[in-house]
Order: C-alpha cells, then sequence, then structure tokens
C-alpha cells in the first residue's frame, strides 16, 4: 500500500489496472477523458497487459466491452452524459446476457443547453437497466469501489456501473492510499467464467428466446438482484480484512441523534459533513445519510437509518420530470409500509455543476420549517 | 484549513501551481486538494485554481469563495477580474507585477505584495518574453510569505508536475522565495 | 433453449440464468420452409456476346485475378488461339457491350487480353489426339484459315493447309505493321498452333478454282477462306511496280526486300485510300523516312480505318487530302498526279466539283480494297469463310469465320446439329438464337458491391518516338495495372466465387466451390444469395 496525490480519474485508473482488466475499449468524453487517457498510456507502456480498443463511438465501446466480456475476459469502459445515453440500447444487453462488465460513469448533466457539469442525470435515467449502481464520494473510495465491483459483478454475473462526480472528484487532485498489486490479486481471483464464445465448446448467447424463456431471464435477474446483498456484505468483509477499509450499502455520519438528516449520493456527501459540523456547533442536530450502493437499492438498510421522528431532506442532482427526484422517490417506496414514516423532503440540490457550498446547506436547515413537504423543492 | 486561490491566464500554469503547491502539503504531513475551476480549458481566458490544506482529511468540495491567500498571476487580471473576492480579512494577494503594492486598490481589507515575478523566470529562461512560466518562483514568494509549506517539499514537489527544465525551475523558486 | 440438451458442464439452474443454447439448429429443417427455390446458373456476359469468337472474358478474368494466369491463358485460348494478336489489333468489340460502359467507363478487355496473351505465348498447347480418319482440307493460312485448322485438330481432325506464300499467317505477317503487331508474336502462336499437331502445312501451293475441284475429291471437307487476293484498282490507274503499287503489294514488298525500303527513303510517297490498309502504307513508309499525304475520296471522318489508326497517324504527322481522287497521272521521272475535287459521291461514283490541283510525287500507293480472285459456290463439302466469305472484315472475325466453320464441319461430318456439339461450350451457347440464351445486362448488376473507378489509361510511345522506327505503339501496363483493371470486371453472369451469398445465407447452406451449392435441407427459399448476388448468377425458380 502506498500513499499518494492522485485526481479522482488517475485513481480509477490505478484501480481498474490492479483489477487487471483484458480488453478496454473506450471513447473519451469530458470529464471522463482523464480515466482512459491513463489506461491507454498504461497499456502502451506495457504496464497494464490488456487490449485498448480505440471505437469510434459509445455504442461501439458497449458493444465492443459486450463482446470482450461475452469472450470470457475482464472488460472495463468508462463513459459520461451523452456517451453513457448513446451506450444505452447496448447497456440493456449487456445485463440480458449476464456479463459482468465494469463500467465508471463521471457523472455530467445531458444537454440541452451545452453543460460539461456534473449532475446524475446521465446515469439516473439508467437506473432501469439491471446494472448494479454505485456512487463514490472520495477518489479513495472509487478506486476501492472498481476492485469490489469486479468481485461482486463477476461473482452474481451482472454488470457494474461506477459513479464519481464530473470535475469535482475526476479533476480534484486528494490523497489516496494505492493497494500494491499483490493486495490487490489477493482481494480479486483472476476471472474464470463458466461460459464464454468458445469455438471448442460451441453453444449460441443470446439466440431468439420467445416470452416464457425470456420471463424466466428477466426474473432470474431480479432474483439475482435481490440475492446480491449478500454477496456485496461478504465483498465488503474480504475487503476490510485485506486493506482495512469498511464499506457498506449504505454510509452516515453523525445519524443516531440527528433530527435533520440529509441524503446525498455522491462527492457532495463531504461538503454536507462540513455543514454537519457546523450546525451542530450551533446545536442544530443534524447528520447525513450516504448513498452508496443505488441499485440494488438498501431498502432495509436505509429504513433502519431513517425511521423515527426525523426530518429528512434527500438531495438530488437529477429528476424525474412530472414526478421528483429519483432518490427521494426511490426513499418514499421504501417506506410505503413501514407505519413511522420521516418527514421527506424532496430538494434538487443540484444541476449542471450548480455550485453548493457549506452554507446554502447550513442555510437550509435553518429554513425548514418553512419548507413545503409536497413539492419539489428548488434553490433560490 | 488553509485555502489558497489562484487566478492565471488559460495556460499559464495556475493548475499545475495549485497541484504542486498541494502536493508539497502533503509531503509536509498535510491533507490537501487541489482542483481548478471546472470547464473546457480555453488558452488566454482568466482560470481560477484552488488549494486546500488541514491536518485533517477534506471534506468540503465546494469552490474557494473566502481565501486566506489569493495568487494573481498576471497582474493585469488584478484589474479586470475580481481576484479579491471573498477573501478573509488581512489576507495576502500576491501579484506578479512590475507595479508597487500601492498601484493595487481592493475594497476587501487585505495585504498585497507585489514583485516582478516574470523576471525572475526570464532570467532562469522559463517561457518566453509573451509568456513567461512563473509557477515555481510565485510558490516560492508564496511559501516565504505564509510560512505554511516548507521550501525543501515544494523542491520534491516540482518535478512531478513540471518535468522539463527541473533545475532552472527549482532556481527559481529559491531565488524567489530569498528574495521575498 | 426449449427442448435443450444438457452435456454435464451446464446445469439447469444456469439455463434459467444464462441466454445460452445448447443444442444445435441442425434440427430445424429449414428447407420444409421453401416455396421457391435459388438456382445457379451462369449465364452469357455481354462482353462474350460482344466478341466474335465469344472468349469467356469474365472467366479468364476470374482466374487471373486467382493468380492462376495459365488457367486464365487456357480459357481464353480454348476460344481464340490468337489473344495475343488480338490484345493488339482488335478493335474490342467486346469493351462496347462492356456493362461497366454506362458505369465508369468499359474495362480495358483488350489489355487484359495482351497480358494473358503474351504469357501463354509460351505455354504449349496440349498434343492433340486424331479421333477420326476424315481429313479436312484449308485453303489459305490466314487468321481464318488457322483458326479453322486450330479447332479441327484440337478435336481430333487431321487437317491440311494449303498456303500460297512461303510463310503462314497471311495478313498477321505481312498485311499489319510491326508497330501496331510485332511478326515474332505472330508467328510465335501461329507455331503454337501447328505444334499442337495434327495439322500438315503445304507453302507455297497456290489453290486455283480447278485444284479445288480436285482437293474436294480427296478430302471429306474442304474450308476455302483465300481471303481477297486480287487488288481493286481504280479504273484510270495501272499498277507497274515501281512506281505505282498496290497497299499489300508495297508492305509485302518492304517485308521481304530490305534494300527497297533504303532505296525510297527520303522520297514523297502519295497512298490512295482510307482503309486500315491506306493507313498502315502510310505510318509505314513514314517510319521509313518518307514524305507522306494521304489522299482519300471521302472525308477522314468517314474512313473506315479504325479510329485508333487515324488518331495515331495524324499524331504521326500524316498528310491527308480529304474529298479527292487521282484523274491524271503523267509519268516523268516522278510522278505527277492531278487530283480532282470530288463533290459528292452517288452509288460509289465520285462526282467531281471541276477543281483541281496538282502534285509531284515519287511513288504512288493505291490501298482501295481487294477483291476475290474466282467465285466459289459453296456445298455440302465446300465451306466459305474468312474475308473470302464476309469480305475485308478485322482479325477477330476471321478468326471468329474460322471457328464457326469448324463447329459447322464437325456437325456436318458427324450428322449432328451445330449448337449441341458441347451443351455447355460458351462459344456455342453465345451463338445460339438470342432468345435462348440469356445475357447479364446493367440492370441485373448489383451496384452496391462497385465503386466507380475510371478505366485503365493506356500510355502510348509519343508520336516524335514512334516515327523512329517500328517499335511498338502501345506500352505495356504493369502487372498491378492490369490487376486493378481486371478487378473492375462486374464478371456479369459468371460466378467468380466472391461468397457474398454465403455470406447472407442466414441458414448457412452455401458452398461456394467451382460455382454455388445449396443444401436444400436448411435452404428456406429466402431469396438473400438472388438479390445480394452482384452479377446475376442466381435467380428464385419456382419450387415443385
Amino acid at each position: 500500500m502506498q500513499k499518494d496525490m492522485l485526481l479522482g480519474s488517475e485513481a480509477i485508473a490505478e484501480g481498474v489496472k490492479l483489477a487487471r482488466p483484458k480488453i478496454i475499449p473506450a471513447y473519451p468524453i469530458t470529464p471522463q477523458t482523464h480515466i482512459i487517457e491513463v489506461l491507454s498510456e498504461m497499456t502502451a507502456k506495457g504496464e497494464l497487459d490488456a487490449t485498448f480498443i480505440r471505437v469510434e463511438s459509445e455504442l461501439s465501446a458497449a458493444a465492443a466491452a459486450m463482446g470482450a466480456s461475452q469472450a470470457g475476459v475482464r472488460t472495463f469502459t468508462a463513459t459520461s452524459s451523452h456517451g453513457l445515453a448513446l451506450m444505452h440500447e447496448v447497456l440493456h444487453w449487456i445485463v440480458g446476457a449476464r456479463l459482468p462488465v465494469v463500467l465508471v460513469n463521471a457523472n455530467r448533466a445531458i444537454g440541452s443547453p451545452w453543460n460539461i457539469w456534473t449532475d446524475q442525470t446521465d446515469s439516473m435515467t439508467q437506473r432501469d437497466l439491471g446494472w448494479l449502481q454505485v456512487y463514490c464520494e472520495t477518489a479513495q473510495e472509487a478506486l476501492d469501489t472498481i476492485l469490489q465491483a469486479f468481485y461482486i459483478a463477476e461473482k452474481i454475473q451482472l454488470p457494474f456501473m461506477v459513479m464519481i462526480d464530473g470535475f469535482i472528484l475526476s479533476h480534484t487532485l486528494e490523497e489516496v492510499l494505492i493497494p500494491s498489486q499483490d493486495e490487490a490479486d489477493e482481494f480479486l481471483p483472476p476471472y474464470k467464467p463458466e461460459y464464454f464464445l468458445d469455438t471448442n465448446n460451441p453453444m449460441s448467447f443470446g439466440a431468439a428466446a420467445k416470452g416464457d424463456i425470456f420471463y424466466m431471464l428477466r426474473k432470474s435477474i431480479e432474483e439475482t438482484m435481490e440475492g446480491s446483498f449478500d454477496y456485496i456484505d461478504e465483498a465488503h468483509k474480504r475487503f476490510e480484512k485485506i486493506f482495512k477499509r469498511k464499506y457498506g450499502l449504505i454510509d452516515t455520519y453523525l445519524l443516531d441523534d440527528a433530527e435533520i438528516v440529509f441524503v446525498v449520493a455522491g462527492a457532495l456527501a463531504g461538503t454536507t459533513k462540513v455543514a454537519i459540523d457546523t450546525l451542530r456547533k450551533n446545536n442544530v442536530k443534524a447528520g447525513l445519510l450516504k448513498i452508496r450502493y443505488f441499485r440494488p437499492f438498501p431498502k432495509k438498510e436505509i429504513v433502519d437509518a431513517l425511521k423515527g421522528d426525523k426530518k429528512v431532506v434527500v438531495f438530488n442532482k437529477a429528476l424525474s420530470f412530472g414526478s421528483s427526484g429519483q432518490i427521494t422517490q426511490e426513499i418514499k417506496e421504501a417506506f410505503y409500509y413501514e407505519d413511522k414514516k420521516p418527514v421527506l423532503y424532496d430538494y434538487i440540490l443540484s444541476l449542471g455543476g450548480k455550485e453548493v457550498f457549506v452554507e446554502n446547506i447550513v442555510d437550509l436547515a435553518n429554513n425548514l420549517d418553512n419548507l413545503d413537504k409536497f413539492k419539489i423543492l428548488w434553490r433560490e | 484549513m488553509i485555502e489558497i486561490r489562484f487566478h492565471g491566464r488559460g495556460g499559464q500554469g495556475a493548475v499545475i501551481a495549485s497541484k504542486i503547491l498541494a502536493y508539497a502539503y502533503f509531503l509536509d504531513g498535510k491533507s490537501s486538494q487541489a482542483f481548478p475551476t471546472f470547464g473546457a480549458e480555453r488558452r488566454g481566458a482568466p482560470v481560477a485554481a484552488f488549494v486546500r490544506a488541514d491536518d485533517k482529511f477534506i471534506n468540503v468540495r465546494s469552490p474557494i469563495a473566502n481565501p486566506d491567500y489569493v495568487i494573481v498571476m498576471a497582474g493585469k487580471l488584478a484589474e479586470t477580474v475580481d481576484v479579491t473576492s471573498g477573501i478573509k480579512e488581512n489576507g495576502l494577494v500576491i501579484i506578479n507585477s512590475d507595479k508597487p503594492a500601492s498601484y493595487y486598490s481592493f475594497e476587501e481589507k487585505c495585504t498585497i505584495k507585489t514583485m516582478n515575478v516574470n523576471e525572475i523566470a526570464l532570467k532562469h529562461k522559463l517561457g518566453s518574453a509573451i509568456m513567461p512560466i512563473i509557477n515555481l518562483p510565485i510558490l516560492g514568494i508564496f511559501a516565504k510569505l505564509s510560512s505554511s509549506v516548507s521550501i525543501e517539499s515544494l523542491k520534491k514537489a516540482a518535478p512531478k508536475f513540471v518535468p522539463v527544465k527541473v533545475e532552472e525551475n527549482i532556481d527559481a523558486l529559491v531565488e524567489a522565495y530569498d528574495l521575498a | 433453449m426449449e427442448s435443450v440438451e444438457y452435456n454435464n458442464v451446464i446445469s439447469e439452474e444456469d439455463i434459467k440464468k444464462f441466454p445460452i443454447s445448447i443444442t444445435t439448429t441442425e434440427v430445424n429443417l429449414t428447407g420444409s420452409w421453401r416455396f421457391s427455390k435459388p438456382n445457379f446458373e451462369e449465364k452469357i456476359s455481354p462482353c462474350s456476346v460482344g466478341c466474335p469468337a465469344n472468349t469467356n472474358i469474365p472467366k479468364y478474368i476470374f482466374h487471373l485475378l486467382k493468380n492462376d494466369i495459365k488457367t486464365a491463358a487456357n480459357i481464353l485460348r480454348d476460344e481464340n488461339p490468337f489473344p495475343a494478336v488480338c490484345g493488339r489489333v482488335c478493335p474490342h468489340f467486346c469493351q462496347e457491350k462492356c456493362n461497366r460502359k454506362e458505369y465508369d467507363g468499359s474495362v480495358e478487355i483488350r489489355e487484359i487480353e495482351k497480358f494473358v496473351g503474351d504469357y501463354a505465348l509460351d505455354i504449349p498447347y496440349e498434343k492433340a489426339q486424331l479421333k477420326t480418319n476424315k481429313r479436312v482440307a484449308v485453303i489459305g493460312g490466314g487468321p481464318a484459315g488457322l483458326s479453322c485448322a486450330y479447332f479441327l485438330a484440337k478435336n481430333g481432325y487431321k487437317v491440311t493447309i494449303y498456303e500460297k506464300e512461303n510463310f503462314l499467317g497471311g495478313l498477321l505477317i505481312y498485311g499489319i505493321p510491326s508497330y501496331r503487331l510485332p511478326r515474332e508474336i505472330a508467328e510465335k502462336e501461329i507455331n503454337n498452333i501447328i505444334d499442337m499437331g495434327n495439322i500438315e502445312v503445304k507453302l507455297n501451293e497456290t489453290v486455283s478454282f480447278d485444284r479445288l475441284q480436285e482437293l474436294k475429291n480427296s478430302y471429306s471437307a474442304v474450308f476455302f477462306a483465300g481471303g481477297l487476293s486480287k487488288d481493286r484498282i481504280p479504273n484510270n490507274i495501272e499498277l507497274d511496280n515501281e512506281k505505282v503499287f498496290s497497299g499489300y503489294e508495297l508492305l509485302k514488298k518492304l517485308n521481304t526486300d530490305k534494300s527497297f525500303a533504303q532505296k525510297i527513303k527520303g522520297e514523297k510517297i502519295a497512298v490512295v485510300g482510307g482503309g486500315n490498309v491506306a493507313f498502315d502504307v502510310a505510318r509505314t513508309v513514314l517510319r521509313l523516312g518518307n514524305e507522306v499525304e494521304i489522299i482519300y475520296r471521302r472525308t477522314l471522318q468517314e474512313a473506315p480505318s479504325f479510329e485508333e489508326e487515324k488518331a495515331e497517324g495524324l499524331d504521326e504527322g500524316l498528310k491527308i487530302t480529304e474529298k479527292s481522287v487521282v484523274t491524271n497521272i503523267v509519268k516523268s521521272k516522278k510522278l505527277n498526279l492531278t487530283l480532282g475535287k470530288v463533290d459528292k459521291i452517288v452509288n460509289g461514283d465520285a462526282q467531281l466539283t471541276g477543281e483541281t490541283e496538282n502534285i509531284e510525287v515519287d511513288k504512288l500507293v493505291i490501298a482501295t480494297g481487294q477483291a476475290k480472285e474466282f467465285e466459289i459456290e459453296k456445298d455440302d463439302k465446300i465451306f466459305l469463310g474468312g474475308d473470302y466469305e464476309h469480305g475485308a472484315k478485322t482479325v477477330i472475325e476471321a478468326i471468329a469465320s474460322g471457328k464457326t466453320n469448324a463447329y459447322k464441319i464437325m456437325a456436318h461430318l458427324e450428322n449432328k446439329p451445330f449448337y449441341f456439339m458441347n451443351e455447355q461450350d460458351n462459344f456455342l451457347r453465345s451463338k445460339r438464337d438470342f432468345d435462348s440464351y440469356k445475357v447479364v445486362d446493367f440492370k441485373k448488376i448489383n451496384l452496391f458491391y462497385f465503386d466507380k473507378q475510371p478505366p485503365l489509361k493506356i500510355n502510348k510511345l509519343s508520336a516524335e518516338d514512334r516515327v523512329k522506327d517500328f517499335k511498338e505503339v502501345a506500352l505495356k501496363p504493369t502487372l498491378d495495372k492490369i490487376l486493378n483493371e481486371a478487378k473492375r470486371c462486374f464478371s456479369c453472369g459468371v460466378c467468380n466465387e466472391c461468397k457474398t451469398c454465403w455470406f447472407f445465407c442466414p441458414d448457412v447452406c452455401i458452398n461456394v466451390k467451382d460455382g454455388v451449392d445449396f443444401d436444400y435441407t436448411y435452404c428456406k427459399g429466402c431469396g438473400l444469395c438472388s438479390a445480394e448476388c452482384p452479377r446475376g448468377v442466381i435467380d428464385m425458380v419456382e419450387d415443385k
């Protein structure tokens, strides 16, 4: 293990390198480009024994990733925003084929108007795919999550999407503990798929299936999702044992006695923690629930964390127009059959990179009683 | 926590300066963070970069609104951009300029230090007369005046981000440190 | 995934989870769905129809591109024993019909033929076997006679050629100048034919009308291709073979008497006529260092010579006096010619304007055509061919005439209908009634598979360089250029194993090797192969 200062995207590239993928098909897009830039250098220099495929679009990147994974090798790709949207069709196929592709999405808004800054619209609109989704707060968490993602994806044969905030994480230089290759290898064994394209053992993949079969296969994806918590838990325990860093489906900060809880996914959890410290100094009992896993959605953990007499402000960085912020929807749904429901505020914290300062959150907490819990809430 | 804001022109090295400084804090044993104003880089356009340093891990991820220090890499920027915006009371502004500190007046209460860093850079053949590369000498001045980062760590951090003219850069860093 | 046969690797649980299938699709006999089926049938290409000898152009190009030039050469010579000659002097009727013509310009077939033909010069024919005791006499050793002899000999007949000169080849040797056709090329192709066997050659044998009747009795059949051996000379002119020559006579003299060329060097020579012979004579004496003027009674545009010859001649500096005839000759040391201006030509007779012009020349050459020496009627033993039968035409038409007559003779002697000598023969299929054979026209070509690419540009010696000697005018393109040009061939109606059908077949039931085979157990008759075939060799037919 070695401590160094890395950009968020460099930390991810280090994580990918430690995971030893064999194929990396990717297409550049801001703010993700650094990731694949570093990976292509690593492959060119021979530091990473993988084939980097420069494709002509994200659709091709996803298709090549599907092919590579179907051929039975560990496969990584990264994208952002419009790129993720362009991949959409093939992302469905990757799930259907049960391929453990790991993808990093640097969260960025989708136009129009033109905008390269961060929000979570791109990945939130992909939530129904059947890909696992994790949102990261720090460069360290991003690196660590890459290793966990391959481990879990390959165990359960479902693809895994790791989110970082564009710029806020991807472009920030901060300290990171880089695991050694030996440690990484101990955690993540080589990928040995049971079924892959093999001329010596011919079988067809994804051939036409009528309703009965199709229905059964889709049901199996959901069953795997529901059963994946055990594997995730096992992965976290295994990770902690080797790397001494603890991860969960969710993360909390000063939550137990909190009267006001902020729910966040992504890097703004950090800024929120600073706001909570400030509020606590002024005797406001604030706390944080950080959502790491958005898919599968850890209902039980969230209900346990938020139940009781709390006011919960859900920070969304995306929304389903005509409904509400996606994270708010999910939390509301989780509480449907619970007797004691918290008061939920559906708050759109930032879109398209609108800056969030500590005082914005502090002010919000101080004005909570004036907010309408029946409406989508917007900043001034 | 120490918060530093750099103002520069695209291509002038403000982002690299911020990285070197953050890395030097890291080498000093502090926790640090460096990031640019987020956006598409365009040569010549005013840009800002930010550094935070603290004794514990830095959680906050917003741009620096209330810096302790402001480093202005081109004097002219101080006349067109609101460089002292939000600066803490008695914060320090370091301006690369051939003009005296008295030439500048800001609304905020702050200390102004000017120095002709271009001259130092050119003396060490860093960049051209049109665009001198001043990120290391100006960090030397900052190190001296702020006493928040060690010159030794800056020397060690520099080659990681500026792999060319390493010796000249370090000479310029030290000379500026001594002159400040 | 339904009715899965599990092997021990894949469990039932896995099948529920992974969209994989390990059964073979062979159990699904898709052939039972078929109500129409693809049928592979090679057609006739339009170039092949354009060629009087019906050479199978796409087929030999296909083998050339397969890097099997020997097979290409043999396919070419199956239909025409003179590819190196025709690659030089043929007016390429094939190219006129080429489907590529209306796309981006005809394929330069003649250049490809020349390339393959030159390669074939050094490949002897397989020795001919004697299959019958029937003997055929061929009168005339020009292209028609040699062609007839070749096809007869190849098919097992014993042939005797009677040639009045002391060499074979006729016009190929003394008629066409070597800057168009190097003599050794023609000689090699002739020797290859004779070396094949079954052919006896009698040189210096003039066959008169009476002699012909004798031969008729000693042979099963006689092919007469004696050519047009009599010069057709305007009434007011007399040949003296000193100052006034016929075109062929002059060419023959130049060929046989080297000192003659030296003797006339620097003289002014007038050539009367507008056909290939007139131009050949003019361009020949031009190369010998003479001043030449062509006198023609119509306009240059109307002159029957090949356009290529006219253009090259003009480039080389030929002077042409149009719409003029020689009305009077005064012989002294030189020749004083009076030229009368032609107003119009009515029923072949020139009507003059009355305008005249006098010129002085050293020699006058009359190249105004040839005529038959004597009239022969064809009967059940005598077959007529070549220029004698169809008048002065091209080399390839003479070859085709010899070939057609060879087949006619064989059909006659074996008492079989002409067209059923060999069902698959390209020549015979092409010769059938136009309605009954299938020619692939431009509309049947799937243009998706062909990028536009202009035809090969043929380089020639510059006019200044070529008048210095008798070097061949047309320069040989490189192999790369020939192959590139060959690749332009649509291969209309002829399978070139492009495998497009195989690629598109959704039921993997096509095998492409020496044609296209269909596995009708699985062919469901979707028709993709037929729709995609770039060259129209697969048709959908009713499946009974």
